[in-house]
């Protein structure tokens, strides 16, 4: 058959008067030829106006109650026929907005979240800081006590010895008390009046027994020139010595190799 | 929006105001194929869900709502009258459609224009034409069927068909311009 033999075809297939075999080639027809079936559109419309010339009438009112209690029947039973979703209504749009939006607000809460654990990390890393500082500050506190805690157990101590150390001529402004138990050797050496050593450098006590320096505690001063430090007296040097403080490298020495700032009177 | 849109959208009030709109054509058209007011509201109510369930099919690039609407309605009506069998449809007695039209001047108060118009078309068709395409279109009849109506030939039905078909739409081409029916 060709084309034009379908083309005659249109018009009664659009009355829906075609024979059965006719009508199923007709459709295999349409099915591939666009012109065909915009054409039968056409013929659609003319015998569709020959329903007007049907007497109209007037359906009962319960037709229509029935119709929309079928629909509603239907819409809450959710049984949305699968031809319904080829269609771009609102609905579908809005679902197809959502996920947008849910991936942004996840991404927000996401960033949110990271920007939150920089801050809590960054600010446990200052408290973690803060922390360290203020151990060492309460260390050296508690360190300080215990040493003034000493100073005033020696002071108090009926047997402790007090020798006052007298500034040379190279530290004029200086002077320093050592306080010390001749029994255990325990000491303090307090210091005023030493400008700070230069770097790389601090100061030295020595215990002098028969013309022999014996090395003490190696301390520095601050910045008033003052020192207060712990040490302890060799037994050879309790009964006799002279103390001396020098200024030495900051690691100390076996021998002193500056000159003499400090010395005892005896 | 149209209402087969809006319907399309599960807007119940959109297919209510269908209906109220094409109801009396729709009902008419039904009761003139199937000859039965009973059979005809339980198919005006199929029609109406089958419109619930496929208005997203249709196409308005493709043609008027009305001529869905009515293709539709009249599919369902034909089949029903199918399926009820030779004896039934015996007994449903076939109108004169034609004459019905020629001499019903007292129901004119309540035809439409577009229903004057289209009857003053067919009745300027040959009654060969006119009761060929009548028997198809208000029986349901195919074109073998009609020429055994008619005791005509089957190629003299379907020239007559097709003929018929064309002069109206060339007439009403001319008397339904510009007009949406």
């Amino acid at each position: 058959m060709t084309h034009q033999d379908y083309q005659e075809m249109l018009a009664l297939h659009a009355l829906a008067a075609l024979d059965q075999a006719d009508l199923r080639v007709m459709q295999e027809h349409l099915a591939t030829c666009a012109e065909c079936r915009a054409d039968l559109d056409g013929w659609r419309d003319t015998a569709g106006a020959l329903a007007y010339v049907a007497e109209p009438f007037e359906p009962s009112p319960q037709v229509r109650d029935r119709i929309l209690e079928s629909v509603r029947a239907e819409s809450s039973h959710a049984r949305v026929p699968a031809n319904v979703i080829h269609l771009k209504p609102t609905s579908p749009r809005r679902l197809s907005l959502f996920p947008r939006f849910a991936a942004i607000a996840a991404l927000l809460i996401f960033v949110t979240l990271i920007v939150g654990l920089v801050i809590l990390w960054q600010q446990n890393r200052t408290a973690r800081t803060e922390l360290a500082r203020l151990s060492a500050q309460n260390e050296e506190v508690r360190r300080a006590r215990e040493r003034d805690q000493k100073l005033l157990e020696l002071l108090s101590s009926p047997g402790t010895r007090i020798a006052q150390l007298a500034g040379t001529k190279d530290a004029p402004a200086a002077h320093a008390i050592l306080a010390y138990d001749p029994k255990s050797g325990r000491a303090i050496l307090m210091t005023d009046g030493l400008p700070p050593a230069p770097a790389g450098k601090a100061y030295q006590l020595w215990f002098i027994v028969g013309g022999l320096p014996l090395p003490g505690v190696v301390f520095a001063t601050d910045a008033g020139g003052k020192a207060l430090s712990a040490n302890q007296v060799p037994a050879e040097a309790l009964q006799t010595a002279v103390f001396a403080v020098t200024q030495e490298t900051a690691s100390g020495a076996r021998t002193p190799t500056g000159p003499i700032l400090l010395r005892s009177m005896s | 929006m149209n209402l087969l849109h809006a319907i399309a959208l599960r807007d119940e009030q959109a297919l209510a105001s269908l209906y109220d709109r094409y109801r009396l054509i729709l009902f008419g058209l039904l009761i003139r194929i199937l000859n039965s007011r009973e059979e005809a509201e339980d198919v005006l109510q199929e029609v109406f869900l089958q419109v619930w369930r496929r208005a997203a099919d249709f196409d308005e690039r493709r043609g008027r709502a009305f001529t869905w609407l009515i293709t539709l309605a009249r599919s369902r009506a034909i089949d029903r009258l199918r399926q009820l069998g030779s004896r039934e449809r015996l007994a449903l007695s076939a109108i004169d459609f034609v004459g019905d039209v020629a001499s019903s001047p007292v129901r004119d108060a309540l035809r439409s224009e577009q229903r004057q118009i289209v009857a003053g078309a067919l009745a300027e068709l040959s009654e060969e034409q006119r009761r060929a395409l009548t028997l198809a279109y208000f029986e349901g009849l195919t074109q073998t069927e009609i020429a055994a109506r008619l005791s005509s030939p089957l190629g003299t039905v379907k020239t007559r068909m097709r003929s018929g078909m064309i002069k109206l739409r060339e007439l009403l081409s001319q008397r339904l311009e510009s007009r949406a029916f």
